[in-house]
């Protein structure tokens, strides 16, 4: 049984501290050199009982998309896989996860996992790189790859999932 | 099968155990050194 790879955007700050890598729809901060573990922490009552995440009749899990293309690059751009607020402190990032434990298949294109890990980020493939993608792969010490490259790229740490047609 | 609009299905979005992840060491590689 393989582990598969998985990709997703994630919100990048900037502030004293250094650099930050969070989920883009929770304040969950990924850390370098750490596996992030999923939690269930949405109500817990005796309808909705703590379980281990993900669960397929749940939402939790850490999300991914099964392909780069993913169906939300077309939100940011025809992948522009960055975009920054005009504070220039705030910036969204396309990356790849090696994932672990369950995975559930979400919808059509999704996958919420237990584990993942940061394999790699994305370079917009006919733009200037942004230093932001750069120093954010320095931290997580991960590669930076052209969009174009990153799924044959993370190809060689793990599996694709399938894609539902 | 296919998950009803809203709803879930064990069967329709199916789940699988995967190895639990160790911590992996990624080479840091220059875009410029990625092949095609």
């Amino acid at each position: 049984m393989p582990n598969y790879v998985g990709y997703r955007y994630w919100r990048v700050t900037e502030d004293h501290l250094g650099i930050h890598l969070h989920s883009m729809f929770f304040s969950q901060e990924w850390r370098p050199d750490e596996i992030l573990r999923a939690t269930h922490f949405g109500a817990q009552d005796e309808w909705h009982p703590a379980h281990p995440a993900p669960q397929y009749d749940c939402e939790c899990g850490i999300y991914a998309f099964r392909t780069a293309e993913g169906g939300m690059a077309g939100k940011y751009g025809n992948h522009s896989v960055i975009t920054r607020r005009r504070d220039k402190t705030t910036g969204i990032v396309l990356g790849a996860v090696l994932t672990g434990g369950r995975v559930v298949f979400h919808g059509d294109q999704g996958i919420r996992v237990a584990q993942a890990q940061p394999l790699a980020f994305a370079l917009p493939d006919d733009e200037d790189p942004d230093p932001l993608v750069t120093q954010v792969a320095r931290l997580f010490h991960v590669a930076v790859v052209r969009y174009r490259y990153l799924e044959s790229y993370v190809r060689e740490f793990g599996e694709r999932i399938r894609v539902v047609a | 099968m296919r998950r009803a609009k809203g709803g879930f299905s064990k069967e329709a979005d199916g789940e699988e155990e995967t190895p639990e992840l160790v911590p992996i060491s990624v080479p840091e590689k220059e875009p410029e050194l990625v092949p095609a």
